[in-house]
């Protein structure tokens, strides 16, 4: 694609805070995208399409060639209007209107039909058939992008479900369907119940599943922010997913309408590196026999962890650099990068601060690949949010660890304590008192309502300092006389 | 009058006997004493002694203190008589003759006897201070009060009536620093409503050694009038007010949060109300940012300030995030001129002023969290409200830390402000620290403080103890207790020997 002047769209988006990426990215979008199966292909290409403004043109008409295959015709809509609002001389920008009415028949008709077979079955009163009919239902709403419906759909069955494994199928489509809803914390729920289960009794598929269960949970605690909780699903993730082929439908193992073998290590490497010491890093991750499968399929990300354990920030932080465009077109990753990235950082820099008591802030702007200007941005960043546990000092240009005295400290400690204990005994004290006196502040007889200003006391009170004190222009309730 | 005379200077005997008289001849004496003046009417008090002279110039105030303190009301009150009634003698005034001898008495009554005629006593203050602030004169009656108080309980550890009239006083007349000797001793009691017979029992006379004013200062002393929550939350606020204009802001926090956290039985009281507005201001001025609310709170009540003081709530979050995230105060002063309608009639212009000025201080103190060091141009690039005024923040700089707000050093290597080096120190080093030495003299007066706290604690503990319903409560208690323990025995045979048994736990089961 030839290199051209940033469509407004992206300018406009930038300045809306949304996050727009420049660099071209490292993946070959095809390739990409051929790995997924379902929805996800085309959410994905949908993002990438409204925040790369180097592939948007190619991710969008993508997009919609997708949707045209599908029967979801809001999800075309969406995907028109997107490119018409970035590109709107594209011949693929106008809709094609004959499609979506073709289409609106078609579904509505089949909505139609599958919904009179569930009443049907329901008449018969057999509960497999009636199980089928939800699931089918299910499936064609969420196919044609009614997700809500289509969760409702799942949950019915639940009733008509006879053996376990009908109850972990049920289990695994409403998870997905939470996924593409984007409600991690019920996706979670479902996770929990399908592994309570297989805890009490084993299912067939319990070993079959395993995988894909990590896989969704891990996702979940990522979206919601628990990175150490989602390295921990990701890094325990059965490795015979590593071995699929995603080029195939037919194969169960693939989970590639959620994620694929190299999202795993990708989001479980970026997530332990995030939230894991180093030395956990080392035990928990590249010592995991189970998740080096995984790594494999991403050797850089392993690099990145390598690095970082052997202390190597600044080769680590350039490999997650030089891929920050990647992760950014994720569907998953996002939102997220921006957080991951910075704790990474953040942390490096304290691993790296740990034997100085004082750093100039050129060595360490060498040492994590930026300038002074940016690195003191940095620190003060890191300090106030309490994340460094230092103090700049701007004169002489250096990152001062904090030294301190136990021993003062304690006493301060000790006083502060002493002296919180003794007001709150005093207080608790007086309380009693007033409780043994009878002196409860009590309504007084319609006209007890402070929120009316008219209480009893209130007039007394205002008749007797406020007046007194305003006599003279200057009054002593203001506090005037105070300056 | 003749016969009089030697009847009212009957008690106590002079010269003194070698012999201490008893505690409790004393108390019979000086009952019979008072129950005798008080036939006396009072014009035959003021009528004179034969051969001239007024009984005032006569009796000696520190030895009989009773009938001094008896013909001096007599005076006042008698004067006014002639008057118009309701109305207090003119020849009593700041300034008279009468006055001084008031002056006088209250300097030098006798401490026991005066526990005998506490209503009087607190005639003779309420009088004095209505006087004083008729002539808008109110801090005339100051020092008198004041001595009253803390001669008739040294401790001032109760409340009373006159608390809060010396306060209003104080306020009055603006005269802060001559409410301290009052203001700071801790209150600890409230004329407690207690189980009389057990009390008086234990301390059967008003004159002997009291371990706590709480158990002379009683509803029947007559030294405090019958309280409202009204008076202890004006005195409280009015010496809160005190404080914040001594800039005591600690201190003041303490008074506010004690108004703030009287219980309430539903609404809370507009006192309170106003309490709350000071007390956010307050804090952010002492801490730079919004205190948590006493625990001892209701929920209710917290609900309450909450609802009614949003705009103060509201000023206080903006404070707080404005010094979080190294702000310029400019959205502090729209907040403030947003809520001008709030601060004015609530009077609190001034404290919102001082808020104003505050967020700078802050704001400087606040580097100190992220910087070791560095040069007055950052300071007024970061903090000033004009940030290339060097000169101004450099002073601002130093004027800071020679008041003690700044725990840092500055140095000046050339004449230009801009370069001058802004130090923070720790803790262990700087103009702020403390010695060791220092710093265990700070644990040794913490911990006496609160030896004497318990003490009072100890104090009400007992006089809980004793609260009729307590007892009822204690003895059901006891009473299910066993009950359960025995399956419902007859209670007959310990509830003979029960007098004392329910605090003997182990002995009674042994009888049983």
């Amino acid at each position: 694609m030839a290199v051209q002047a940033e469509p407004q769209y992206f300018t406009k988006a930038r300045r809306a805070g949304r996050i727009v990426v420049e660099e071209p990215p490292k993946l070959d979008l095809e390739a990409y995208i051929a790995n997924y199966r379902g929805r996800t292909r085309f959410e994905r290409l949908l993002l990438i399409g409204t925040s790369s403004s180097y592939l948007f043109l190619e991710a969008l008409k993508a997009a919609i060639a997708e949707a045209k295959q599908g029967t979801d015709v809001q999800r075309y809509e969406n995907a028109v209007s997107c490119l018409r609002e970035i590109a709107p001389n594209d011949t693929d920008a106008t809709p094609d209107l004959d499609w979506i009415d073709r289409m609106k028949k078609q579904v509505k008709g089949a909505t139609d039909k599958m919904e009179l077979e569930l009443k049907g079955y329901k008449n018969n009163l057999i509960k497999e058939s009636i199980r089928m009919g939800y699931d089918d239902l299910g499936h064609h709403y969420h196919r044609i992008g009614e997700l809500s419906k289509s969760n409702k759909a799942y949950s019915q069955m639940r009733d008509f479900c006879t053996t376990n494994s009908h109850i972990v199928i049920m289990n695994m489509h409403l998870i997905n369907v939470c996924i593409d809803q984007h409600s991690w914390f019920a996706a979670q729920n479902h996770v929990q119940r399908i592994r309570g289960q297989s805890g009490n009794q084993k299912y067939p598929e319990a070993e079959k599943n395993s995988a894909k269960l990590s896989a969704a949970s891990g996702l979940t605690y990522m979206a919601q922010a628990k990175y150490k909780e989602a390295a921990e699903e990701f890094l325990s993730t059965n490795p015979r997913m590593s071995q699929t082929k995603l080029d195939d439908p037919a194969d169960e193992e693939s989970y590639n309408e959620v994620l694929t073998p190299n999202d795993i290590a990708v989001y479980g490497g970026l997530c332990a590196l995030a939230s894991m010491t180093r030395e956990e890093l080392q035990k928990q991750v590249l010592d995991n026999s189970g998740f080096r499968n995984y790594l494999e399929l991403e050797p850089h990300i392993r690099r990145a962890i390598s690095y970082f354990v052997s202390s190597k920030y600044s080769a680590c932080l350039s490999i997650l650099d030089s891929y920050k465009a990647d992760y950014l077109l994720d569907i998953y990753l996002q939102r997220h990068i921006p957080q991951l990235y910075y704790e990474v950082r953040s942390k490096a820099i304290q691993q790296y601060f740990i034997p100085f008591s004082c750093v100039t802030f050129s060595a360490l702007a060498t040492a994590f690949n930026t300038d002074e200007p940016n690195i003191e941005l940095e620190l003060s960043q890191m300090i106030k949010r309490g994340n460094l546990d230092a103090r700049l000092d701007l004169v002489d240009r250096v990152l001062l660890g904090r030294k301190v005295d136990n021993r003062s400290e304690v006493h301060a400690k000790a006083l502060a304590t002493a002296e919180e204990y003794e007001r709150t005994a005093h207080l608790r004290l007086l309380r009693m008192g007033l409780l043994n006196a009878g002196l409860e502040i009590k309504a007084t007889k319609g006209l007890g309502n402070v929120g009316s200003g008219s209480s009893q006391d209130g007039g007394s009170w205002n008749g007797g300092v406020g007046d007194l004190m305003s006599g003279e222009g200057q009054d002593l309730r203001s506090g005037s006389v105070f300056n | 009058m003749d016969a009089l005379l030697p009847q009212l200077l009957s008690f106590p005997p002079h010269p003194e006997p070698a012999k201490p008289i008893s505690d409790s001849e004393y108390d019979k004496h000086i009952k019979n004493l008072v129950q005798h003046i008080n036939t006396i009417p009072a014009s035959k008090l003021i009528s004179g002694v034969p051969g001239g002279g007024d009984l005032l110039d006569i009796i000696d105030p520190s030895k009989n203190t009773l009938p001094y303190l008896y013909t001096l009301l007599a005076h006042i009150g008698g004067s006014a008589g002639k008057q118009k009634s309701g109305s207090i003698s003119d020849t009593f005034h700041p300034g008279s003759a009468l006055w001084q001898k008031m002056l006088d008495f209250m300097e030098r009554f006798d401490e026991r006897q005066i526990r005998y005629a506490g209503t009087e006593l607190r005639r003779l203050i309420d009088v004095t201070a209505i006087k004083a602030e008729r002539v808008s004169q109110p801090w005339a009656a100051i020092p008198p009060i004041r001595s009253a108080i803390l001669r008739v309980d040294e401790s001032s550890s109760t409340f009373t009536s006159s608390h809060t009239t010396f306060a209003r006083l104080c306020l009055e007349a603006r005269a802060y620093t001559a409410a301290l000797p009052v203001l700071d001793h801790n209150i600890f009691h409230f004329p407690p409503t207690t189980n009389k017979l057990a009390e008086n029992s234990m301390f059967p006379h008003l004159s002997s050694h009291h371990d706590s004013s709480s158990t002379f200062i009683t509803p029947d002393s007559g030294l405090s009038a019958k309280l409202e929550y009204r008076h202890h939350l004006l005195y409280f606020l009015y010496g809160a007010m005190i404080y914040m204009g001594l800039k005591k802001w600690k201190r003041a926090l303490l008074f506010l949060e004690i108004v703030i956290m009287s219980p309430v039985l539903s609404n809370v009281s507009k006192i309170q109300v106003d309490a709350y507005k000071k007390w956010v201001l307050v804090s952010l001025l002492y801490k730079g940012h919004p205190l948590d609310l006493p625990k001892t709170l209701s929920q209710q009540a917290t609900k309450q300030y909450h609802a009614i003081c949003k705009a103060y709530d509201g000023l206080a979050e903006v404070f707080k995030d404005g010094i979080l995230n190294e702000e310029s105060d400019q959205r502090l002063i729209a907040e403030a001129t947003a809520g001008e309608a709030w601060w004015a009639p609530d009077f609190n212009r001034g404290l919102i002023v001082q808020v104003i000025d505050a967020f700078r201080q802050f704001s400087v103190v606040q580097l100190g969290k992220t910087f070791a060091a560095l040069t007055v141009a950052d300071i007024a690039r970061r903090t000033s409200p004009d940030p290339n005024d060097y000169a101004g923040t450099g002073d601002y700089v130093i004027h800071l830390i020679s008041t003690g707000v700044l725990n840092a050093t500055i140095t000046q290597p050339s004449n230009d402000p801009a370069s001058w080096i802004l130090r923070f120190s720790d803790s262990a080093s700087g103009p702020l620290s403390r010695t060791e030495e220092q710093q265990h003299q700070h644990l040794e007066k913490q911990t006496r403080k609160i030896k004497s706290l318990m003490e009072h604690i100890r104090e009400a503990d007992r006089k809980l103890s004793l609260n009729k319903d307590y007892i009822a409560e204690a003895k059901k208690a006891k009473k299910t207790r066993l009950n359960d323990l025995e399956g419902g025995m007859d209670e007959g045979p310990w509830m003979a020997h029960s007098g004392d048994a329910y605090e003997h736990d182990e002995d009674m089961m042994a009888d049983l």
